[in-house]
């Protein structure tokens, strides 16, 4: 079964079109990245998908139904961002209580030992926490909860490097134990692709690639080397991304479905062929097309040093 | 994992348990608004006098009318504030759809305009404790509410009434608003607007909407009047509600 | 074994070259059962399906094979695929890069082997 599907989704807030066709889906129990620049339409749609916010039009399906104002949806679905509301009255030990009765899966003694762990004051109130402790306290509330369908929007907005890492492996210990559908979305990718089953690149409002993980390490290609040669070598390819060096040789990331006749051929005319990490690929996936390639293009190209 | 199927009455329950724990401020505000009333009551409602040689007789009476406006107006306060976007997104923070929201928000206003009109009728008692006390006066005479419980019970349910019914002006008053901030101007623009032309036009409103509730002798026909319109307004507010998101 | 995350070996590929290398230094014998997909993703910190990707390299070679509900199992001669996949693949390869870069180099077919010898030598004493 399918845990979400979208069909010609399209959202628009006043003037500006935040979802534009987006179609993809996504099987259970699988953790899923959503990729994608600011404002590409990632928090959007995962709301959409959380039955926060309303389609304009189009399909969109949690588990078969159309998840705005679904209560069945709901109640299998917990949505985590970094602006995440809770009664200012309640102490934090009283909101993991709260969770406790809303979340039919939720493992409190989980919630509690992680609690424990990131050093809680149970008496404190949501709203004095600083940034890194509020995300931390709301991750805990995501996994403790158990839903089938759990979405983090940013989870890790303001927490170390440490505690980061902790997370990723509390994700992934507690996903092994019980498989569940995850969405991420972030903008670490680097630091998390190894959870990582699949990814979807979202790119001004519709979907650029959705792929698996490993496929997406291997979905493009780099070459160096002198810019005839490199350039009569692109002809008929899926030019991903281009960059001039110096000397006349250049860099150009291509899609990759060479064979391993051209890949010699490559070697031979002294082309440097290389592996084009995940994280580098979605950020020359998700260029504008209307502005130039890069902030380089921003200065004045007489002020180069 | 397992997919759950739940009732909305069971999350309606949930929603209202987590609501009386969650805002606690409606109580604080409740107990402000109503000492204050009580402080501006000690100036008494009305008083009359009379010297002649010899005596002077000067009668003032102390009711806790006022009290029990303040807390009308604090059962529309109340339900408007619900509404808003922060206690929303408290809502939308557990399991929760537009229905069991707002059916648990109702039920959670009704149970605090219970308590709200208790207090208040409660704070006449008081009142008249605290002008025994602290005001200078010879006889103090407790007229109504202190041996019968009939009248008490009959003034504590229209209390009730009226504050649910100002609960639900405010809650559909709150919801009209998010669905644009502009409304926030407009709606009372309108409301203000379209009373003044109706007076010019020889139709008052507010005195038709006093008279309408509030000179209703009988208490069968007030009650069935009060909470037909509470009815109304909620059942609006629902409407309303339905279209709108959670968050932006 | 650490993972090398930057590095530019798929996961799967060092997850199936590190139980090459376990097979073949006797930790895991044959008809053993090797680990599970689950065990190897939180042994490593990374997705099962990528762990079961490497697990399924394996199969496909001939080097694990499946019994249905139990899991992937050591071949018999799991230990002499590795070996002749290394010597015919691995090794084949690197020679090739070797030689690739000695032509960058202008160097000789001579100089080349004298550079392997003497690597050689220097390995074995």
């Amino acid at each position: 079964m399918k845990a979400i599907k979208c069909k010609d989704l399209n959202k628009r807030f006043y003037r500006k079109n935040a979802l534009n066709d987006l179609s993809f889906s996504i099987e259970e129990n699988k953790i899923v990245g959503v990729i994608g620049r600011n404002g590409a339409g990632k928090t959007t749609l995962l709301k959409i998908i959380a039955g926060l916010l309303k389609e304009k039009s189009g399909i969109v399906e949690v588990y078969g139904r159309r998840p705005f104002n679904n209560l069945f949806v709901s109640a299998n679905t917990i949505y985590i961002d970094d602006a995440m509301n809770f009664p200012a009255a309640l102490t934090l030990k009283e909101i993991l209580e709260e969770g406790k009765r809303f979340y039919h899966q939720w493992d409190h003694d989980l919630a509690l030992r992680l609690f424990d762990y990131f050093g809680f004051d149970p008496k404190q109130l949501h709203n004095e926490l600083s940034k890194g402790k509020e995300s931390t306290f709301n991750m805990i509330v995501g996994l403790a909860s158990r839903s089938p369908l759990t979405i983090f929007d940013e989870p890790t907005t303001g927490m170390d490097a440490a505690v980061r890492k902790d997370f990723y492996r509390a994700l992934l210990k507690d996903y092994l134990a019980h498989p569940r559908t995850i969405l991420l979305s972030t903008h670490h990718l680097e630091e998390m692709e190894d959870l990582l089953e699949e990814v979807l690149v979202i790119h001004e409002g519709a979907s650029r690639l959705h792929t698996s993980m490993d496929d997406l390490k291997e979905y493009g290609v780099g070459l160096t080397g002198k810019k005839n040669v490199v350039d009569s070598l692109l002809i008929e390819k899926e030019i991903i991304w281009i960059k001039e060096q110096a000397f006349d040789s250049c860099y150009a990331v291509i899609k990759n479905d060479f064979t391993d006749q051209e890949y010699r051929r490559m070697q031979e005319a002294g082309i440097q062929v290389s592996p084009v990490k995940a994280n580098d690929l979605c950020i020359y996936l998700t260029e504008s097309e209307h502005g130039k390639g890069s902030v380089d293009d921003v200065f004045d190209r007489s002020a180069d040093v | 994992m397992s997919l759950i199927e739940v009732q909305t009455s069971e999350v309606v329950k949930k929603q209202i348990g987590y609501k009386w724990k969650a805002y606690t401020g409606v109580f604080t505000s409740l107990v402000v608004i109503q000492i204050l009333g009580l402080l501006f009551s000690l100036n008494g409602s009305g008083s009359m006098g009379s010297g002649r040689t010899g005596y002077d007789v000067n009668i003032t009476y102390y009711t806790a009318d006022i009290v029990v406006g303040f807390t009308i107006f604090w059962g529309f306060l109340t339900a408007f504030l619900l509404t808003t976007k922060a206690y929303r997104e408290d809502d939308f923070a557990f399991v929760t759809n537009r229905k069991t929201s707002t059916l648990s928000t109702i039920a959670f206003l009704f149970m605090i305009c219970v308590i709200g009109a208790l207090t208040a009728l409660l704070s006449s008692f008081a009142l008249k404790l605290l002008a025994y006390f602290m005001l200078p006066g010879e006889e103090i005479l407790l007229t109504q509410g202190v041996g019968d419980v009939g009248p008490w019970l009959i003034g504590m349910l229209a209390t009730f009434l009226i504050v649910f019914l100002f609960s639900s002006l405010g809650y559909l008053a709150g919801m009209i608003v998010q669905l644009n901030k502009m409304l926030v101007i407009i709606l009372p623009v309108v409301v203000v607007g379209l009373m003044i032309l109706l007076y010019r036009s020889g139709f008052q409103v507010q005195v038709y909407f006093f008279e309408f509730f509030f000179e209703e002798s009988n208490a069968w026909l007030f009650t069935l009047k009060t909470l037909a319109a509470t009815t109304i307004f909620y059942a609006l507010a629902v409407l309303v509600s339905n279209r709108l998101e959670v968050k932006q | 074994m650490i993972l090398d995350t930057d590095g530019l070996k798929p996961i799967y590929i060092q997850i199936a070259e590190w139980l090459e290398s376990e097979i073949l230094h006797g930790n895991f014998q044959a008809d053993e059962k090797v680990y599970s997909q689950y065990k190897l993703a939180d042994l490593y910190n990374i997705n099962p399906a990528t762990a079961a990707k490497g697990l399924t390299k394996l199969a496909e070679e001939g080097i694990l094979y499946d019994k249905r509900g139990l899991g992937k199992f050591v071949s018999t001669n799991a230990k002499q695929i590795i070996v002749d996949k290394r010597k015919n693949q691995t090794l084949r390869n690197l020679v090739n890069d070797l030689v690739t870069e000695a032509g960058r180099l202008e160097l000789s077919e001579e100089d080349t082997i004298k550079l392997v010898r003497d690597a050689w030598k220097g390995e074995q004493g």
